[in-house]
């Protein structure tokens, strides 16, 4: 099967399979409502007609009844009857109400009437003899007995007859019992209507033409007019089981063959007071009659639909193949080796994948065949590119043989710029440059199978070398400065770059050591570290100068103050004269100014040098201030002086107790020399203001000008320079005062107006907390 | 006060032997004749190694050492004497020039044996307060 007929089919499937299946369940539902529709309609004709049949019954009976009531006045009785004259009268009685009812149809009983009109009234006796009727053919037969026995059951009957003969044709014969006034039986009235009421073809009336209603008695025979329909024989139907249900009081609707052999819908009701049954049928073909137009229109779309739908897959599937086909034919036409085949080309911006497809093979073609060309064209320029590397390989060879000369060079230029040594594993030299030779001054041949060794200064230590073998050991370079020694003792240093020369297994196997000679430049540093070293000696020298002038200015002064103190002591050594006396003392005094010049010059100097050291000591401030006092008491006692101390008791302070003795002494001295001959007076306080101490003395001194006070604690100054010999002072006290009280954290000021004395003031902070600290540790 | 002094001295101290170590002959002389004088027995060396013989060879009443002698100091008379235990047997008065109190001195100080320390130039009196106390 191919593709196109495959193709055809799809589409079938999809189209018709769903309508089909639509179709067949539309005809389905819509003939089960047609059905119902139908078995509704008849059943609500059944249900109009029932109401007329009972209506016309019972309108009948009653005017039986009436008839029956007329007969009264006229009060009858057996004998009576028999009285001709009697007759006479019943005969026009009967007459009369034939012409009574007649013309009083239209008026009581409807259209009913006018198709069922009175036919014949009669007058019989007990026993079934008509003595009198409106038929005056039927005067003189009897009854017939079978005709009688049903009036006397159900007072009418579905038939007539004549003369002794029970007819069938379309009367009812209604009848009502006569009875004189002891209400005995005397005769019979009855009425022979026409059936045209309620036989089938008038019950039909007003029913679509394929409807039928018609009524079956018990015995399951048809109630009918037609000649052609035989009372007595006529069977409505053979399925007479039906009939029987309906007359147990079921309720039928089904679906049968009636008695014209046509399949039917019938409806049948039991209508109880008549013992009748009422049957409406609808043949089936009229019920469906519809559906069978739907079919056919259906039909006919589907019909067409198929043509159409078949006609669009053949296209499409043309379409699709034709494409296919063609490349296939042109696959096949490159198989064979044809690759200049032509396709049609299609429109690039086609959204039809067939389109792009093509294309694309197209494409793919043009590529084979520009391929196959550039193939051909590649053949040849390959065939000279290889002539061309041939060449290039030449030119290469040139090259290396170009570059092995440049090695060489480069060797040769190692060679001379560097001493080269290369020894093998094992450290045995296996070549060395003449650079080498010259600076080691060993000959190539003295050198070659030695140990580097040879050269060796025993300037550096086992380490230097073990730290050296085991970095070129791991394959590293090592880089360092070594000092050798040359083969006439001399040294020469070296800085090396050692590097292995690894072997094909990665594993060092010679070592190659370039030296550059760094002689000179070590010599250099020597020099230059030895230079240092006696800067450095020639600082600690410094320091030593401070103690060595100390010791040295001193000594001189020992036995000069000593003697002079010897001189003065006059009662060990025996007495002076004033001058004698004056002079010493002179001496004494001007050793004393030296030996004080001295000490706070080299105290200027450690301060300059920042060498000053400072012991501090726990000690209790009482003794200390008792000290000062008592030293200073003679040169208070000289001047007059009124010097007072303020200091709290029990203080215990944590300072260098002589350094702070040598400040206080400065400043107490200072005031000593500028307070007045007369009552002159210095004070010393000690405060303390949260743990930090101020030391302050006052004087009553000329005090110092605003603009000097900021000059007063510099080298060698001095307010008054006339003053200098006068108050006999270095020049230095204050600076060493500052310098020190700086070097102990404190601060140093002064408070001063000309004329209101000078007051100096000395801060010491607090000992620092970790003291404090440790002291309770 | 000077009388007092003398007086005192003459009296109680007689008995006491001086040993003076310095380098300086003007330093020793004036200590001497001063000593002598006030009544002290005093014997003077130059040398200090000479000085540590005498020491360990004899017993001072009062040993007056200069600290800052060459090639062996006071300081090293003293380490050597604590070296052989007999430090805490003197009584030490050592001269220093510095005017202040070093920590080094101050060790020195601490020692048993080092009574106390004069600076240069001494005051002969406070040199005598040294001495007998």
């Amino acid at each position: 099967m191919n593709l196109n007929t495959k193709l055809v089919i799809l589409f079938l499937c999809i189209a018709l399979i769903p309508m089909i299946i639509l179709e067949a369940i539309s005809i389905t539902e819509i003939s089960d409502d047609l059905l119902y529709q139908k078995e509704l309609a008849l059943d609500s004709s059944l249900v109009s007609k029932i109401a007329d049949i009972e209506h016309y019954l019972d309108t009948r009976q009653i005017q039986t009844k009436l008839f029956a009531s007329t007969f009264l006045p006229l009060q009858l009785d057996l004998n009576k009857i028999k009285d001709p004259e009697t007759l006479d009268k019943i005969q026009i009685l009967i007459d009369a109400m034939l012409v009574e009812a007649r013309s009083n149809s239209l008026n009581n009983f409807g259209d009913v009437d006018t198709r069922s009109s009175i036919n014949t009234i009669f007058f019989s006796d007990r026993d079934g003899k008509i003595l009198a009727s409106t038929n005056r053919g039927l005067i003189g037969h009897k009854i017939p007995s079978e005709f009688l026995d049903q009036i006397s059951q159900t007072n009418y009957y579905f038939g007539g007859f004549q003369k002794n003969q029970v007819i069938s044709r379309n009367y009812v014969t209604f009848s009502e019992d006569l009875r004189d006034l002891e209400g005995n039986i005397f005769g019979k009235i009855a009425l022979q209507t026409s059936l045209n009421a309620i036989e089938g073809r008038n019950l039909s009336t007003g029913l679509e033409n394929n409807n039928s209603i018609f009524l079956v008695d018990s015995t399951s025979r048809q109630i009918s007019s037609d000649p052609k329909v035989k009372y007595s024989v006529q069977n409505w139907n053979s399925e007479t089981w039906l009939i029987d249900r309906c007359f147990a009081g079921q309720l039928i609707s089904e679906q049968y063959i009636n008695k014209d052999g046509k399949e039917v819908l019938g409806v049948l009701k039991f209508l109880k007071n008549e013992n009748l049954c009422i049957v409406g049928e609808i043949t089936l073909d009229n019920v469906f009659s519809p559906i069978y137009d739907l079919q056919f229109k259906l039909l006919t779309v589907f019909s067409l639909l198929l043509v159409g739908i078949v006609l669009v897959a053949i296209f499409f599937s043309r379409t699709i193949s034709n494409p296919i086909k063609k490349l296939s034919t042109t696959m096949n036409e490159i198989r064979k080796g044809n690759f200049y085949v032509k396709l049609d080309k299609k429109s690039d911006s086609s959204n039809n994948e067939l389109d792009q497809l093509t294309n694309g093979f197209d494409k793919l073609l043009q590529y084979v065949q520009s391929t196959q060309e550039n193939l051909q064209g590649l053949v040849k320029v390959q065939t000279r590119k290889l002539e061309d590397s041939n060449k290039a390989l030449l030119e290469n060879m040139n090259l290396i043989k170009k570059q092995q000369e440049d090695l060489s060079n480069f060797k040769e230029a190692l060679d001379k710029s560097a001493n080269v040594l290369i020894t093998d594993i094992s450290g045995t030299i296996v070549y060395v440059n003449d650079d080498f030779c010259k600076v080691s001054k060993f000959s190539r041949e003295e050198l070659l199978g030695e140990n580097p060794r040879i050269v060796n200064s025993y300037y550096h230590n086992k380490e230097f070398f073990k730290n050296m073998w085991e970095t070129i050991l791991e394959g590293k370079t090592w880089k360092g400065d070594i000092k050798n020694k040359a083969k006439d003792g001399s040294y020469f240093w070296s800085k090396s770059t050692i590097s292995p020369l690894l072997g094909d297994n990665g594993e060092p196997e010679q070592f190659i050591a370039i030296h550059t000679d760094i002689t000179n430049q070590k010599i250099l540093e020597e020099k230059l570290s030895e230079a240092l070293k006696n800067v450095q000696e020639s600082e600690l020298q410094k320091e030593e100068f401070s103690s060595m002038m100390t010791h040295e200015l001193n000594t001189p002064l020992v036995p000069i103050k000593g003697y002079c103190e010897m001189i003065k002591d006059t009662d060990t050594f025996g007495p002076l004269n004033n001058d004698q006396l004056d002079f010493i003392n002179k001496i004494d005094s001007n050793a004393t100014l030296l030996e004080r010049l001295i000490s706070d010059l080299l105290d200027v100097q450690k301060l300059d040098m920042k060498k000053m050291s400072f012991l501090i000591t726990e000690f209790n401030l009482g003794g200390f201030m008792d000290e000062l006092k008592e030293n200073n008491m003679h040169l208070m006692k000289n001047k007059k002086i009124n010097f007072t101390l303020k200091y709290p008791k029990n203080l215990n302070l944590n300072t260098d107790k002589q350094r702070l003795r040598q400040i206080l002494d400065n400043l107490i001295r200072n005031s000593v020399d500028f307070v007045p001959i007369k009552d002159g007076m210095i004070s010393v306080e000690v405060k303390i203001k949260e743990k930090n101490i101020i030391f302050s003395v006052q004087d009553n001194g000329p005090g110092i000008p605003k603009d000097k006070q900021s000059h007063i604690f510099k080298k060698f100054y001095q307010i008054d320079t006339s003053a200098t010999r006068k108050h006999g002072g270095t020049g230095l006290g204050l600076v060493i005062c500052k310098g020190i009280v700086e070097g102990l954290e404190g601060k140093i000021w002064l408070e001063s107006e000309p004329g209101k004395g000078t007051t100096f003031f000395i801060y010491l902070p607090a000992p620092k907390e970790k003291v404090v600290i440790e002291k309770l540790a | 006060m000077n009388k007092h002094f003398a007086i005192y001295h003459k009296i109680t101290v007689f008995i006491m032997k001086v040993l003076i170590v310095d380098d300086n002959q003007d330093i020793t002389g004036l200590l001497s004749k001063f000593l002598k004088a006030k009544g002290f027995d005093n014997v003077v060396t130059n040398d200090p190694r000479d000085g540590l013989e005498r020491i360990k060879e004899e017993k001072y009443d009062v040993i007056l050492l200069d600290i800052s002698m060459p090639e062996f100091s006071g300081i090293d008379i003293i380490q050597t004497l604590e070296r052989e235990k007999i430090l805490k047997d003197q009584k030490i008065v050592i001269f220093s020039a510095t005017a202040f109190t070093t920590n080094q001195i101050n060790d020195l100080l601490k020692k048993e044996g080092v009574q106390a320390c004069l600076k240069k130039p001494i005051q002969l009196n406070e040199l005598l307060t040294a001495i007998t106390s």
